[in-house]
């Protein structure tokens, strides 16, 4: 049975022999519940008979509703109707698909890390991401941040506060995040996007925190992940 | 007798059904028994559809004589067009309608869709 989208233009290819040849002729391609309530119509096409089989093409759009919708040809010759037939499969409009997508987990710590290079600890966080709808859809871990660092010193206790900032900007000073691509490359492979098909489950996961003074570690971050537009705040306690 | 060519229009019908054709004839003189057949067919012996004798009275002017006829059920085929016209009994003219009548079929076959 066929299955197309709403709204989607097709065209039918309508195998059709009139006799004799030479005749002025019409066809209308038309879908609907019954053959008296047209739903989508091709509109009456003409064409002129050859006496064998000709593919007369019958472009029509798509019902807007989902739904199963009956085929019905009708063939005029000289305004008789000469043929009226009714495909034997129906065409079935599907649903708009729509792919949605939820977290079904905390954000979770899954490693942590001593980068020799940095000189630092780092933790790589992670969350399941389902598809939650009923198409293929790709979800986008876009990376905006908020930090509320509480950190000790070695002399000193202090408070530093980060606002809002897109991901790759780094928040300036000593505490600076690794950027977008080395955060991202826990990933494998490393990739900010990710394809999934309905009810597939995806650990999205990064890294935080390439220090560059071990003495410092944060007590708590309030980490935020967003995709499709929608944002949700994750509080991590390293 | 050689028949005479004559003009028709509309010439295309559904198979089977009826159909009245308007024949203008032109007898004189008054007051004479006449008939009429208009019938199809592929050539003019052999009647696939015929209206049967249909009786008039000549005026001596032009008049409209009617001939209800059913056409052939079998379609996508092109029939002739006859009339032959009798006075007092006597096969007086025969003619030829210069248009065929045509019973158009169709058919479909599956449909596909790209």
């Amino acid at each position: 049975m066929p299955q197309f989208n709403p709204g989607q233009s097709k065209n039918a290819v309508v195998p059709v022999t009139v006799q004799p040849s030479g005749l002025s002729c019409e066809i209308e391609v038309f879908l609907g519940p019954n053959d008296t309530t047209k739903v989508a119509t091709s509109g009456l096409l003409p064409f002129t008979s050859t006496g064998s089989q000709q593919g007369i093409v019958a472009p029509i759009t798509m019902p807007s509703a989902s739904g199963t919708y009956h085929v019905f040809i009708d063939v005029y010759s000289e305004d008789f109707l000469i043929a009226a037939y009714q495909a034997i499969e129906d065409v079935v409009i599907a649903p708009v698909g729509v792919a949605e997508f939820a977290y079904v987990s905390s954000v979770r710590i899954l490693a942590e890390f001593w980068d020799a290079y940095a000189g630092g600890p780092e933790i790589a966080l992670g969350v399941d991401i389902k598809n939650i709808g009923t198409v293929a859809g790709e979800v986008t871990i876009t990376g905006m941040y908020r930090l509320h660092f509480v950190y000790s010193s070695i002399d000193r206790w202090d408070t530093y506060t980060c606002s809002w900032s897109d991901y790759p900007d780094p928040s300036g000073g000593w505490f600076l995040l690794s950027p977008v691509y080395k955060d991202l490359w826990y990933q494998d492979p490393p990739s900010r996007h990710r394809v999934l098909q309905p009810g597939e489950v995806w650990t999205a996961r990064w890294k935080v925190f390439d220090y560059r003074n071990s003495q410092y570690y944060p007590d708590e971050l309030t980490w935020c992940v967003s995709e499709a537009g929608r944002t949700e705040d994750f509080v991590v306690k390293p | 007798m050689e028949r005479i060519q004559v003009q028709m229009e509309d010439p295309v019908f559904a198979p089977g059904v009826i159909k009245t054709a308007k024949v203008p004839i032109d007898v004189d003189p008054s007051g004479l028994s006449c008939e009429i057949e208009v019938f199809l067919g592929p050539n003019a012996s052999i009647k696939t559809v015929t209206s049967g004798l249909k009786s008039f009275i000549s005026t001596g002017l032009l008049q409209i004589v009617n001939a209800a006829i059913t056409m052939p059920a079998v379609a996508g085929a092109s029939y002739h067009v006859y009339i032959d016209l009798y006075v007092g009994g006597m096969y007086l003219a025969g003619y030829q309608a210069t248009e065929d009548v045509i019973i158009p079929s169709g058919s479909i076959g599956p449909i596909t869709w790209v």
